[in-house]
């Protein structure tokens, strides 16, 4: 074999290389956006019937969120003491992301993002 | 050599001619319809979320009775839930970019009365009919002739009377 041909072959590759980490790169965050609202659109299923977050459900739920290696997870929603039925009350979850990303030069860099979930909802359980 | 040194050349160039021509265009495509299908779904799960919300703000065993009457208050309180949810302002605007603009084309009660087949299935009872259309800002513009592209959500909602 030729190394013109070697060369050749190698300079392919790792372009091939380059685009595959770049496009693999620009996934990743909206991979973890897509798993951020499953879970938490789970729980809000659950908050509804429950009628309000208690203490189990929200521990349960921030680890499953730092599982997924979110950070600074803030979990709002009025617990079920708080909510009668038929009140209206708002589920709101943010989290932030680090995740390494391409700039606009292609130089990968960490940055930090931030994720929001927000749902209103009106208790179906009969607690009080 | 001088021969073997432009076959090298040439087949470099070839190979970077077809990243960037037949490669990237489609990485890309497949890459902004999957951003796509995520910021749908998050529509979607909103509206249901936000539509079933509207259903258990209203009184149905009174409404019931004036079906015209509470169609009025389930878009209201349709359109004010998909605002939260969707952290929206009051024009529909969105703070983040996800997309570039989110309208209501059709809110109606489809059942009028009488059982009515409707795209093949039939509606017995009163059936909310939506269809929403966002508008993304194409990211790659090489292969598609607009700037935007549609994507239309439609749904329809029973209503949840035990009658």
């Amino acid at each position: 074999m030729e190394i013109s041909n070697i060369i050749t072959f190698f300079i392919v590759l790792i372009l091939i290389l380059f685009i595959f980490v770049v496009m693999i790169n620009f996934i990743i965050p909206f991979k973890f956006k897509s798993d951020f609202d499953d879970i938490s659109s789970s729980y809000h299923n659950l908050v509804q019937l429950e009628g309000g977050m208690d203490d189990d459900i929200r521990l349960e739920f921030e680890n499953e969120l730092l599982n997924l290696g979110m950070d600074e997870i803030v979990i709002d929603c009025k617990s079920v003491d708080e909510v009668r039925y038929g009140e209206k009350f708002v589920l709101y979850v943010s989290a932030i992301m680090e995740v390494k990303t391409p700039n606009k030069y292609l130089i990968f860099e960490k940055k930090k993002e931030k994720l929001e979930f927000r749902r209103v909802s009106f208790s179906k359980k009969l607690v009080n | 050599m001088n021969n073997k040194g432009n076959s090298s050349i040439s087949a470099i160039i070839l190979m970077m001619l077809i990243m960037l021509l037949i490669i990237l265009p489609i990485v890309s495509m497949v890459f902004e319809n999957y951003y796509i299908s995520i910021i749908t779904r998050e529509v979607v799960d909103a509206s249901y979320s936000a539509m079933t919300s509207s259903f258990d703000n209203i009184n149905i065993g009174i409404s019931t009775r004036n079906r015209l009457s509470y169609s009025f208050d389930i878009e209201e309180n349709f359109l004010e839930f998909l605002k939260i949810n969707l952290n929206l302002s009051k024009d529909f605007e969105t703070s983040n970019q996800r997309f570039k603009e989110l309208e209501i084309i059709e809110f109606t009660n489809l059942y009028l009365g009488e059982a009515d087949e409707i795209n093949g299935s039939v509606a017995r009872r009163d059936t909310i009919h939506i269809l929403m259309r966002i508008k993304f800002e194409s990211m790659f513009l090489m292969l598609s002739s607009s700037e935007e592209r549609i994507v239309n959500i439609h749904f329809d909602y029973e209503v949840p009377i035990d009658n």
